[in-house]
């Protein structure tokens, strides 16, 4: 039995099986975006942990052991079955490398880079007041800027990249 | 219908979902605000630290009370900003950093709730703070020879006494009488060598005496003398043990009243030197005194001497001089050696600590530390560090932007500048040698730096007399890139032309030098020689102070001296050694030097100088000196403090100088001096007469063609009797310097000036960082020395050291070998007359004095106007976030 059998017109049908398949899109896009929603939330206590963790390291670690200024340390962590991030791999690097954050970022892996900016990269980039008198040590470079940035990429059916920054002083 | 609740059920989910994403990202982000903002911190405080912490000056060269850094990243939306305040009267800097991620970049409106605050306070030292201050961890030796007549110290008041490394003591010891075998020295200030006082003393290396040698068997003679003394020290003689200290003991003081007893103390000893009958009554009472004596073991045992090596941490210790066994230890035929004590004995081919090293026994240290009410004012281990860092090309940068603004900034040969060669510095010679005296030696400029009239840049005098702005004084920096000169001119003090006593109180002096800087003292308030009758008073050269005997001078400046090299000190009369001079002194022959004018005889220099005054006290007054702790030239020794350039001390009673001296006097062509005959000196008179193989007489260390280049007749070097006659001094040694050594006592004379510093001693690490036009700071441009101690292989003497040379007769007859003097001239006089030392002769280098600045080193506290003299390190408080 078919719809005009149950006394259904054709347009009402037409309507019915429209309205059906709305609610079945609006359904499945409300999912999807649910669900990315869900994973961008899990990705980002993930990719959030590593990078306070990266933070913390950069903030204690013995000045000597940190990147010279001009160059960036990168770090790979995958991801394990539990979606727990493992550290994979580190490397140093120029600045201006492309492997420097400059390469497209990789489905389950976290990228972290620490690019090291020199005394008198930061003596230009702040101002000081008295400007005479107060100065940076670029003598000892005894002073540097540290960008710390981590990013990675949702998985999902609509992956996305996401991305936390800063930078960080130290002597 | 279901369907449509179903589809807003997981859009409200959603949506908080999304919700809670966003609220975890503000989460991470506000983190990651917090953590920019904070750090910000370094930016202001590495901006500080490279000003040594001192403020900003402002455009009337006072110190700013505010300023700030700024700074952004587009990228990430972010500004910063970090406010400094300055409490001049606190010395505490509060810092303020705030910053956010901003929604209008132009308008700086920041996105709510994404602002922060944190507040940090940073508290600096003063250089005013210490009075002794060693932030190397190289041991501070505190010593004094046994030729002083007061004792080495380091009297602090209320300053503190912080040295990372450790505190070694060794107090050399001239007793009135040397003890008995195994007899005790017993109670006499004479036994205090060394007082150490103040409020906080940290040692964080700990204390202990330095050992004494044993080294060899004891003379025979000295067994005889001392009956038991060889089978005393027989069972350790052979392992080589050590006594524990040199002989005179190290007193420790706190504050309050400690004070008043240590400088009681201090003026007891140096009024008692070699003063049987002291203490007189109404002197100190030596029972109070003798608490504070520093233990010579920090254990305790049944039998001596006791033994490191068996010791046990019981809490015992051994502080009473009345117990400690000393004797004079004879090591030599000519009764060579020393008085020692030998209570503890250490060996030194075992690991054993020494007796008397606090570390190695904590709770004997800690007991007599409680006795000697010095808990909570001596330190060792537990001594908090004090973090100092290493004073860098980036802070003389700084010093020298503040110099161009409110001080002076002195190029390196400024006129008006003299020349002097800095024979005192072995480089130099080893340059001159290494280029067989064919180029030009390479002397320094000395720029003459006059403190009077309007040296320094935007100076208003009347702004120190302003009460307002007391807080707020900028210290004035001279800033020298070469060796500078700066002279008391007037007898009252620095600076006459700025005679009011409140602008002299405030005024702060910085001497910033990348080299030597030299102080000339005055002598115009004590300037008549000293002679028969008042030879005892050694003449007062003054330096920032009055050198008038009345008072009514100037207030002395509050001077500040930082250099990477020791500062020298010069007499009013010292003359430099210009190069044409040099050039016709010292001569290079077969690739060594040698001397025709030796610095001993050089008249032209010491004619009105040295050989005038002999011995004098320098007196430097309200003086701060940093300086390298790294440098092992400068500090090591608490007696070390300054280089006496120029004809200062005394002979010493060094046993090589006797021959050392009559080769430097004889010369081929001298003139015919009389000889000092009828002496009863046991020295001279036994010379023999000698002549070399090649008939030269007298021997002559260098074939001159008749040129004559002692000092001459008319010099105040010789000796001159009222009935007009010349003699050649006692030993060929200046007279002057003879005479005052037989007037200061009827034994054991002193032959060293002495330097009284009155100041603030403050020896820091130096950075090595540099550019390619910079010094290495961290390293002595100078090899200093009182010796010329370039290759001088022929320079050397032998004696035979089982027959003192001086009471024998030459041996073999008629060979120059024999002579000391004679060997070495040979060898050089011919370089093909190679010699091998016989296996009974001792080699001793013995190489030429070039300066002659062996002094005593006393060091006091300064009085209470030595304060806020500019900032030298921070020391970071807690930090506070505040939210917005």
């Amino acid at each position: 039995m078919n719809m005009r059998e149950k006394g259904f017109s054709l347009i009402e049908a037409m309507v019915a099986v429209g309205s059906l398949a709305l609610v079945a899109y609006s359904f499945m896009t409300v999912l999807d975006l649910r669900s990315n929603s869900l994973l961008k939330v899990h990705f980002s206590y993930i990719l959030s942990d590593v990078v306070v963790s990266n933070i913390n390291e950069v903030k204690s670690k013995n000045f000597s052991l940190l990147p010279t200024p001009g160059n960036c340390l990168v770090r790979h962590y995958n991801l394990d079955a539990a979606e727990n991030a493992v550290f994979a791999s580190e490397t140093i690097v120029a600045s201006d490398a492309t492997a420097c954050g400059k390469d497209p970022a990789t489905q389950k892996v976290i990228d972290i880079f620490w690019k090291t900016r020199s005394t008198a990269d930061v003596q230009a980039s702040v101002a000081f007041a008295p400007s005479e008198f107060l100065k940076l040590p670029t003598v000892r470079n005894s002073i540097v800027e540290i960008e710390v940035r981590g990013r990675m990429l949702s998985t999902g059916p609509s992956p996305s990249e996401q991305t936390f920054g800063t930078i960080i002083y130290r002597k | 219908m279901v369907d449509a609740v179903v589809l807003v059920a997981l859009w409200f989910f959603t949506h908080y979902t999304e919700q809670q994403a966003n609220a975890r990202v503000s989460f991470v982000k506000r983190f990651l605000l917090e953590e920019t903002v904070s750090s910000s911190f370094e930016v202001m405080e590495a901006a500080l630290r490279r000003r040594l912490w001192e403020a900003p000056p402002d455009s009337n060269c006072l110190r700013s009370t505010n300023f700030r850094v700024d700074g952004s990243r587009s990228d990430l939306k972010l500004q910063w900003s970090v406010v400094a305040n300055y409490n001049a009267s606190t010395h505490v800097y509060d810092l303020t950093a705030s910053g956010g991620y901003y929604s209008d970049p132009i308008l700086k409106t920041f996105i709510p709730g994404m602002k922060v605050n944190f507040h940090k306070q940073v508290k600096v030292l003063d250089s005013s703070d210490f009075l002794m201050l060693n932030a190397g961890t190289q041991p501070v030796n505190v010593m004094r020879t046994y030729e002083s007549s007061g004792p080495a110290g380091l009297v602090a008041g209320a300053k503190r006494i912080y040295l990372k490394g450790s505190m070694a003591l060794f107090s050399l010891l001239y007793p009135n009488a040397y003890p008995g075998n195994w007899v005790p020295v017993g109670s006499n200030f004479n036994y205090y060598g060394i007082i150490v006082q103040g409020e906080r003393i940290q040692v964080a290396g700990g204390i202990r005496y330095i050992p004494s040698y044993l080294v060899n068997t004891p003379d025979p003679a000295s067994c005889t003398t001392y009956p038991g003394l060889c089978s005393t020290l027989a069972p350790w003689e052979g392992t080589r043990f050590q006594g524990q200290a040199a002989n005179g003991a190290g007193v420790f003081f706190g504050g309050g009243t400690d004070y008043n007893t240590a400088v009681a103390l201090n003026l007891d000893i140096k009024n008692c030197h070699n003063d049987p009958n002291c203490p007189y009554p109404g002197d100190l009472d030596m029972a109070e005194i003798k608490k504070h004596v520093y233990p010579v073991a920090l254990f305790g045992g049944s039998s001596r001497p006791l033994l490191s090596s068996s010791a046990n941490d019981t809490g015992a210790y051994v502080n009473d001089q009345d117990t400690w066994n000393d004797f004079l230890y004879s090591y030599s035929g000519n009764h060579w050696g020393m008085l020692a004590d030998f209570t503890c004995l250490l060996d030194h081919n075992e690991a054993s600590p020494e007796c008397s090293f606090s570390e190695a026994y904590p709770k004997g240290f800690s007991r007599w530390r409680t006795n000697a009410g010095l808990d909570g004012v001596l330190f060792t281990h537990e001594t908090a560090d004090i973090s100092s860092s290493p004073i860098d090309w980036d802070n003389y940068q700084a010093l020298q932007e503040d110099a161009v603004a409110c001080g002076k900034v002195v190029n390196a040969g400024d006129a008006p500048a003299y020349e002097d060669c800095p024979i005192w510095d072995t480089n130099f010679l080893k340059s001159f040698v290494a280029a067989n005296g064919a180029s030009a030696p390479k002397c320094q400029s000395v720029t003459k730096v006059s403190l009077d009239g309007s040296i320094f840049s935007n100076f208003n005098e009347a702004t120190y007399k302003d009460d307002s702005v007391q807080d707020r004084l900028l210290r004035r920096i001279i800033y020298a890139k070469g060796p500078i000169e700066i002279a008391q001119t007037n007898v009252q003090g620095l600076r006459p032309g700025m005679p009011d006593p409140t602008e002299r109180s405030r005024l702060t002096i910085w001497v910033v030098s990348e080299d030597v800087v030299n102080l000339r003292g005055n002598q115009a308030g004590d300037p008549t020689p000293p002679g028969p009758g008042d030879y005892s008073r050694f003449r007062r050269v003054v330096y920032n102070s009055d050198g008038t005997v009345a008072s009514g001078g100037f207030p002395s400046m509050r001077m500040v001296i930082m250099s990477p090299e020791l500062v020298h000190l010069i007499s009013p009369g010292y003359l430099p050694m210009t190069s044409a001079h040099f050039l016709a002194s010292y001569g290079v022959k077969g690739g060594y030097l040698y001397p025709k004018i030796p610095t001993l005889l050089d008249d032209s220099r010491w004619n009105a100088d040295g050989y005038v005054y002999g011995m004098r006290s320098f007196q430097i007054n309200n003086m701060v000196t940093i300086s390298n702790a790294s440098e092992p030239a400068v500090l090591l020794s608490a007696a070390d403090g300054f280089f006496l350039k120029g004809m200062w001390s005394g002979w010493d009673s060094g046993e090589q100088q006797f021959v050392h001296n009559q080769c430097l006097f004889n010369r081929d062509g001298q003139p015919a001096v009389n000889p000092y005959s009828g002496a009863t000196h046991e020295v001279y008179p036994s010379f023999p007469t000698l002549s070399d193989e090649l008939g030269n007489y007298p021997v002559s260390m260098m074939p001159t063609g008749g040129t004559t280049y002692n000092p001459p007749l008319t010099s105040n070097y010789y000796q001159k009797d009222p009935d007009g006659s010349l003699w050649v001094p006692y030993l060929y040694y200046p007279y002057v310097y003879t005479g005052q050594m037989y007037a200061t006592t009827t034994s054991m004379g002193t032959r060293e000036s002495n330097v009284q510093y009155t100041g603030l001693r403050l020896q820091v690490n130096f950075d090595s960082t540099h550019g390619a036009s910079q010094r290495d700071l961290s390293s002595s441009l100078y090899a200093t020395s009182e010796l010329a101690s370039t290759n001088l292989a022929d320079k050397r003497y032998f004696y035979r050291s089982n027959k003192p040379y001086y009471w024998t007769p030459v041996e073999p007859p008629g060979s120059p070998t024999g002579n000391p003097c004679a060997r070495q001239t040979f060898y050089f006089l011919d370089g093909t007359l190679a010699y091998t030392p016989a296996s009974d002769y001792d080699e001793v280098d013995n190489y030429y004095h070039v300066n002659f600045g062996k002094h005593v080193f006393q060091h006091t506290a300064p009085d209470g106007n030595l304060t806020d003299l500019g900032a030298l390190f921070g020391v970071d408080l807690p930090m506070v976030e505040t939210r917005e």
